[in-house]
């Protein structure tokens, strides 16, 4: 698996790489050297946009080896440094010779300006996708804005680049330019209208829906036409979109599994109430059709079979990863050593507790559950405050730092665990965790 | 972990995209094979011999004398109409025909070649 990570990262650089590489063999310059930076610096950004719908398009040979949350957060990274080159490119042409009127000037060409407004799309795109939260702007609306966007700047640049670049005289340039938009768009309308039509044409359907806690629901759903379900691995999560009638939104979402993929007849997701869409989830009915697209991500401990003494450490609704393994372990009779540390609010938010006690009891695999509730009741006699180093020094066993830690649950959450098991000498590469917001 | 991976790979694939770039467009601006070498003496020449006061190198049509663009793609010569081959482009600026000016007090043999090599970029 690492192996094709690193085939892909070595193809990544040396696509976005290719424009450059053939306009220099096959034409000499006769510019200055910051003319040709800024040319060169253009080509790469231009790669670079043109492989983000790769990067964002949920291609299973693109993300299995990274998983999902790592090659989001690629593809983010990408298109804020795409932009500060896309925003050198103008000056490095002026400082080299082209005139600083390209800056300023009124007076240009229809492509100049086609390459001006792709730029401030751009940008107002970066400004979104980083400050969505601060902006208020819901993920939906933001998600439909960063669709249109994309193919916008895309089309722009390629007409910009088009007319405006010396090098696109070439034919081998032409033939390349070509290929590489024409491939980078039917990669965006296979992602957005192709696959969800086919997802929508094979749906699953809703077989159950039970209340787990307050406000968090386990919905089950099963194909359709009766076969089985996708295969996947215990941790990883699905793209799912309800249809649901009586006037209730179809948006697509993003949900942990939790069921065990020992059972093939059935996938569920367990959601808890969490924002508009969320807060629907229990007008979920059975017989309520879907389309579910997965599986996605790479928390879970069958990626690692060698590691078999694990902590995991959950707060809330990040339990379900954790579960969905646990359920895995059980149903295969697993030998792992598995110390469960999970905090919640208070007794009524804990979820699967029956299931876990059960789990603890029948010893596959070999679980100890420690809750830690925040606001206790009167009568308990459990932990309570956070998950903090004392505690995970106090549940997790001997020698801490030779074991596997599973972190899943809210972000502040996660950050204050993170801190304290590096407090307490685990190394990084002993610590896995789930970055599920795709915007933070 | 993942995270740490992640936000080294980036930088690295970062460095190595500025640091490509910059290659490239040094390489480009120096010039680096022989061919290349030869194609942008031919360009030199090209202007310092004063044929693009009467060529164009990106079009095909006239400014006094005919354009250069796609020269080698094409079957004829566009004023003698003699096949497209490196000695009929020799002979042309030895031994013009029509109007053009002789230049075989003026040239060397190298030169000449590396303005059929330029030519041959067009």
């Amino acid at each position: 698996m690492q192996k094709k990570g690193t085939i892909l990262l070595i193809l990544y650089c040396l696509i976005a790489l290719l424009p450059s590489g053939v306009a220099y063999l096959s034409w000499v310059s006769t510019k200055s050297f910051m003319y040709e930076l800024g040319r060169n610096i253009a080509f790469v950004a231009l790669m670079i946009i043109a492989l983000q719908f790769f990067l964002a398009s949920r291609l299973h040979e693109i993300e299995s080896p990274f998983g999902f949350d790592v090659v989001i957060r690629f593809h983010r990274y990408m298109g804020i440094f795409a932009t500060v080159l896309l925003l050198c490119h103008p000056l490095l042409l002026a400082v080299g010779g082209h005139g600083w009127h390209l800056i300023y000037g009124l007076q240009l060409p229809w492509f100049i300006w086609f390459g001006k407004v792709a730029l401030l799309l751009l940008v107002v795109n970066i400004l979104l996708s980083l400050y969505q939260t601060t902006l208020s702007v819901k993920f939906e609306r933001w998600r439909l804005i960063h669709d249109i966007l994309g193919p916008t700047i895309l089309i722009l640049i390629f007409f910009h680049s088009w007319f405006a670049g010396n090098d696109l005289r070439l034919d081998i340039m032409k033939i390349l330019w070509i290929i590489i938009f024409g491939f980078t768009l039917a990669v965006y309308m296979f992602h957005r209208f192709i696959r969800p039509k086919l997802l929508k044409n094979n749906p699953y359907r809703v077989s159950d829906v039970k209340t787990e806690a307050d406000d968090v629901w386990t919905i089950k759903l099963k194909p359709a036409d009766g076969s089985s379900v996708f295969n996947y691995a215990p941790g990883q999560f699905q793209f799912i979109t309800f249809y649901r009638d009586r006037q209730l939104p179809v948006e697509e979402h993003h949900w942990t599994i939790s069921s065990s993929p020992a059972q093939k007849n059935y996938i569920s997701s367990t959601i808890k109430a969490l924002g508009d869409f969320t807060s629907t989830i229990g007008q979920t009915r059975v017989g309520d059709t879907a389309s579910v697209q997965g599986p996605f991500g790479r928390f879970s401990y069958l990626y690692h079979p060698e590691e078999k003494n694990l902590v995991f450490l959950a707060g809330g609704i990040g339990i379900t990863p954790l579960m969905s393994m646990l359920r895995h372990m059980r149903d295969t009779k697993s030998n792992h050593m598995v110390v469960l540390i999970y905090g919640n609010e208070d007794e009524h938010q804990i979820i699967f507790r029956e299931e876990l006690s059960q789990i603890e009891t029948e010893g596959y695999p070999k679980l100890n559950v420690f809750h830690v509730l925040h606001k206790p009741p009167a009568k308990w006699t459990g932990e309570t405050g956070y998950i903090d180093k004392e505690k995970i020094q106090k549940f997790g066993g001997e020698k801490l730092h030779e074991k596997i830690f599973y972190v899943c649950g809210p972000p502040p959450m996660v950050g204050s665990i993170i801190k304290s098991l590096k407090q307490l000498g685990v190394p990084d590469r002993q610590i896995r965790m789930e970055v599920f917001s795709f915007l933070d | 972990m993942r995270k740490t991976v992640l936000k080294h790979v980036t930088t690295s694939v970062m460095i190595i995209f500025v640091a490509a770039s910059i290659l490239f467009s040094a390489l480009r601006v120096m010039g680096i094979s022989e061919v290349q070498i030869s194609t942008k003496k031919g360009a030199m020449l090209f202007s310092k011999k004063g044929c693009s006061q009467c060529h164009y190198t990106d079009r095909q049509t006239s400014k006094i004398g005919p354009g250069f663009k796609d020269l080698f793609k094409r079957d004829n010569l566009p004023a003698s109409q003699r096949p497209v081959t490196e000695e009929n482009i020799r002979q042309q600026l030895i031994s013009p025909y029509n109007a053009m000016p002789s230049f075989k007090e003026s040239i060397t043999d190298d030169q000449i070649n590396y303005l059929i090599e330029y030519l041959n970029t067009l």
